[in-house]
């Protein structure tokens, strides 16, 4: 009986475990050692409170940023910018929000703006003439997961993809 | 008298033609359409694209339709050029932008997109080596976008057409998860 009962914590502590995992089978909370177990290759920023890597994504360059409290993981962050083809940032971004709805479900805000009004209703064509500014949120139990993109001052289509620790907020 | 009275309107016909060419595309057309809309015969021929050689603003151009499923979905007007000097590809570019800026009003968006700023004292390099692209666009019924750019040292100078309802909300299609599904 109590072997049954300890198989039976072992898989309920496990399946904690796989839930709690909050971005790429890390926890909130993970230390900078076990976040360096997860990835490969030198990181190209390493301090007490961050830790970037330069990883492919979707098709872009980005950094994987991670934060820090106290060496505890509070947030992470995907940063995009200068993608190099414009027509096919254009697929991949939207590749990438796709997966994101795919994977967290219906956002709770899914905004897109232009200063044009004409282009309310054309967000390829907002995109096309660098009038764009979207922001995506998902409201998850442990985390919060913002989307927000738009054209910097150089006209630049910057993408950034950001993971909070809800509880460290 | 009468003739060219006769002549003015027809010029001013024309003239006015050549104003809402770029704004007033039948996107419904198919391909046999097109080909009786056009004067000559089509120099290139495919299910997805028909092509003529044509002028515009009097320079020689590749006029190319693209289709989907029989319909008109975009036109690009090719602008081929051969420059002694480097400059005169930017000045081909500046005199059609003052061209389409007096059919079509003055531009929504005029940009310059700079991948390298080595040669920004000479643009004209810069345009031959890749490193900034010009696009001017206007938003009418279409979206008319004005661009030139280098690619393997070979100057691309087009003049993009695509209905702007056309170029509405896409979502990809594909079911199979991204290979960086996983890392997001």
């Amino acid at each position: 009986m109590k072997k049954g009962l300890t198989i039976l914590a072992v898989f309920f502590l496990s399946l904690t475990t796989v839930i709690a995992a909050d971005f790429r089978g890390l926890s909130w909370g993970a230390t900078q050692t076990e976040v360096m177990k997860t990835e490969s290759g030198k990181p190209s920023l390493v301090s007490d409170e961050i830790l970037i890597w330069q990883v492919p994504l979707y098709g872009f360059n980005a950094n994987r940023i991670y934060n820090f409290k106290a060496n505890r993981l509070v947030s992470t962050m995907y940063l995009i910018s200068e993608p190099k083809d414009f027509e096919k940032a254009w697929l991949n971004y939207n590749t990438l929000k796709n997966d994101l709805i795919k994977k967290y479900g219906k956002p709770s805000v899914d905004e897109f703006t232009t200063k044009n009004e004409k282009l309310n209703t054309a967000r390829k064509a907002a995109y096309f003439v660098k009038d764009f500014y979207e922001s995506t949120l998902w409201f998850l139990e442990r985390s919060s997961i913002s989307l927000i993109s738009n054209f910097d001052q150089k006209g630049r289509f910057v993408i950034c993809l950001f993971y909070v620790d809800i509880k460290n907020k | 008298m009468k003739k060219p009275i006769f002549l003015l309107v027809i010029i001013i016909f024309t003239l006015s033609l050549s104003v809402s060419a770029f704004d007033n595309i039948n996107w419904d057309s198919n391909r046999n359409d097109i080909i009786k809309s056009e004067a000559s015969e089509p120099m290139l021929e495919d299910t997805e694209f028909l092509g003529f050689a044509t002028t515009l603003f009097n320079k020689t151009i590749e006029k190319i339709y693209i289709f989907k499923e029989d319909k008109l979905v975009s036109v690009f007007y090719i602008i081929s050029e051969d420059r002694k000097e480097l400059e005169d590809y930017l000045t081909s570019y500046q005199e059609i932008n003052a061209l389409l800026t007096k059919d079509l009003g003055k531009p929504f968006y005029n940009d310059e997109d700079w991948e390298d700023e080595r040669y920004k004292e000479s643009p004209e390099l810069a345009l031959i080596l890749g490193d900034v692209r010009y696009n001017t666009t206007w938003i009418k019924n279409n979206v008319i976008t004005h661009t030139i750019y280098a690619k393997d040292l070979s100057i691309n100078h087009i003049i993009f057409v695509n209905p702007l309802d056309s170029l509405r909300e896409t979502q990809p299609s594909s079911t199979e998860n991204h290979p960086d599904f996983d890392e997001i």
